[in-house]
């Protein structure tokens, strides 16, 4: 029962009746993806760690109701960090434009900053430009890996309007990266 | 030609977005997140975090303490100003 091998559901079933440990199996099975997608919305570890401990937290309120076989526990956390990303994103162009960063946190700390390079900066700023929902739908599908299905239902819009945001938004990163592709293509020949 | 070119420039697109990997979280995190999970009350106490009651009740406590003492105490009313059906005259016996 506790071997570590439990779906979500039955994780989410022991969890609504108070068992800890699965929780922490819970929490260290999808803590990866929950900080790096808020992680990649926000430009922001401190505030993707906070995300990702409110979404845990709010996991184990809604234990209780939740409804085997009906949603994946997955396309629900998606959402809910989106949700809990868009709430911040929303908070922060309400405070004064001094009190925000130019640009998203570019690393894991101080000391990496030396490491981290020119193309990944470049990737980060172009993702920054994108509108939000387009950025959005292109992190859900190549970050997170997930179907236009399971996206659409994470943004609460239709298969059809995941795929024109993602079309748009990868024409859009197309454009803004165009010499970075067009030196990786010089490269492969 | 032009759609394997298009194809390329999608790869090429792909390798570039993996350039933007996310850091690893704070290797507390987990620990924290679970350390934050709220309790259940004692066996006794079947309605969920006794906090929330205690809390209600030491709010209401402390409400009524700031109201007594700041309302001035009837004890120390002048006894001109009393109304005419204080207590002394309703404690006296009717006939």
């Amino acid at each position: 029962m506790s071997d570590g091998t439990d779906d979500d559901d039955s994780l989410l079933a022991r969890i609504a009746e108070g068992e800890e440990p699965a929780y922490a199996t819970l929490v260290q099975r999808h803590l990866n993806r929950v900080h790096a997608l808020a992680y990649r919305m926000l430009g922001d570890r401190g505030e993707a760690e906070d995300v990702a401990q409110e979404a845990f937290l709010r996991t184990w309120r809604h234990a209780g109701r939740w409804t085997p076989g009906k949603a994946r526990y997955t396309t629900w956390m998606h959402r809910v960090v989106v949700n809990l990303c868009i709430d911040r994103r929303r908070r922060r162009r309400e405070q004064t434009v001094d009190e925000l960063p130019d640009h998203p946190d570019p690393g894991p700390g101080p000391d990496a900053g030396l490491l981290v390079d020119a193309r990944r900066r470049r990737v980060m700023a172009a993702l920054a430009e994108l509108p939000e929902r387009q950025r959005e739908a292109v992190l859900l599908s190549h970050y997170q890996e997930l179907g236009n299905i399971e996206a659409a239902e994470v943004l609460g819009i239709s298969v059809e309007a995941v795929e024109s945001l993602l079309s748009r938004g990868r024409r859009a990163l197309k454009a803004l990266l165009k010499d970075e592709i067009a030196a990786l293509l010089e490269d492969d020949q | 030609m032009r759609q394997e070119q298009d194809e390329r420039v999608e790869l090429a697109l792909d390798r570039l977005l993996d350039a933007y990997d996310a850091p690893e979280p704070d290797p507390g995190l987990a620990t924290r997140i679970i350390a934050s999970m709220p309790r259940p009350g004692p066996a006794w106490w079947p309605f969920g975090a006794l906090w929330q009651p205690l809390s209600g009740l030491a709010a209401a406590a402390l409400i009524g303490i700031v109201v007594g003492v700041a309302l001035p105490s009837p004890s120390v009313a002048d006894p001109d100003d009393a109304a005419p059906w204080n207590v002394a005259e309703l404690s006296e016996p009717s006939l």
